[in-house]
């Protein structure tokens, strides 16, 4: 995954490493984007914005990691500051739209849940609380070691441990627990 | 619950991320968005530079200096600013002596200076604010 260099980004055209940059890592960051704010339009703009200000901040890129972990940087921080912005919190409107998909969408989504066990484990892990959500996604599905994950939320592993362990056990709740089963 | 775990990203694939796609066309959105950044940069300094009188080349070394993205491998893009610029009355040019052309601000041209040096320092302290956020172990 390393193969884009601290001598490539000192020495390439910035407009071309960033063409670079969103040619091996675009579907990669708009999932990751995805995985924080659920919803596609969102998680679009997002990494549009994303690789905007990866190039108006190359220049302060150091080195001192990997690019692909600057890169991962800023798009969490980017995902999360989305999540906490007034508009996301305030804007009401929208979320009363959603909320009837949402639950439309449920309803489509808990038909194919039964049928698939893969579809439950991935719905399961998009409702999870982000913090959980993200250490389970970072761990699991991109196969980050602990210090990895450690480096790019800034929080200290003996953290990451706890919460991977307490996402598993919410996530062990929701899967044994089916609504459906209710009925 | 480990054991399922490691489907996760099976199980993301075909479910989670089925709609979720980063096409050609958003890529070449962003890379218009970049340019587009690349001339308003350029056009910036470019002002802020001609209070006085400078030749083409004169400039184009003070950009590098000034680690200026837009002009990396893409010099003439200044020509062609300078030449926008000079239609739009906000620079003048002149040939010296030495048959070298200078470039100058017009009274407009200092006018639209004054104007942009404040989002300018603005653009630039939000740049730094998103490094102290983005990497607080590394500067």
């Amino acid at each position: 995954m390393e193969e884009l260099t601290y001598s490539m980004v000192t020495t390439a055209n910035p407009e071309e490493l960033i063409d670079e940059l969103m040619r091996t890592y675009g579907q990669e960051i708009q999932q990751l984007v995805y995985a924080y704010v659920h919803n596609e339009t969102i998680a679009e703009d997002l990494t549009q914005e994303i690789f905007v200000k990866c190039y108006k901040s190359l220049g302060s890129f150091k080195g001192k990691s990997s690019i692909k972990t600057w890169l991962w940087r800023i798009a969490i921080n980017h995902s999360k500051d989305y999540l906490k912005s007034w508009y996301n919190q305030r804007v009401k409107v929208e979320d009363d739209f959603s909320y009837i998909v949402e639950e439309q969408r449920d309803s489509i989504e808990q038909k194919i849940i039964q049928e698939d066990d893969d579809a439950e484990l991935a719905y399961a892990v998009m409702q999870l609380p982000v913090k959980y959500r993200e250490v389970i996604y970072l761990y699991y599905y991109e196969e980050c070691s602990i210090k990895e994950i450690a480096k790019l939320l800034d929080i200290n592993q003996n953290t990451i441990k706890t919460r991977l362990r307490k996402g598993k056990a919410l996530l062990k709740k929701m899967l044994e627990v089916p609504q459906w089963k209710n009925d | 619950m480990e054991e399922r775990l490691k489907r996760l990203k099976n199980a993301m694939n075909n479910h989670t991320f089925r709609q979720v796609e980063f096409t050609d066309i958003h890529r070449q959105k962003i890379n218009q968005q970049i340019e587009q950044l690349q001339e308003e940069d350029v056009s910036k300094v470019l002002l802020s530079l001609l209070n006085q009188a400078k030749t083409g080349s004169e400039l184009i070394q003070l950009l590098h200096i000034r680690g200026i993205n837009g002009i990396l491998n893409n010099e003439g893009t200044v020509f062609t600013i300078l030449h926008e610029q000079e239609q739009q009355g906000v620079l003048e040019s002149y040939w010296s002596e030495n048959n070298e052309k200078y470039y100058k601000l017009t009274k407009k041209g200092q006018k639209i200076l004054q104007k942009t040096m404040l989002p300018k320092t603005s653009g630039e302290l939000s740049v730094k604010q998103l490094f102290h956020k983005v990497m607080p172990n590394e500067n």
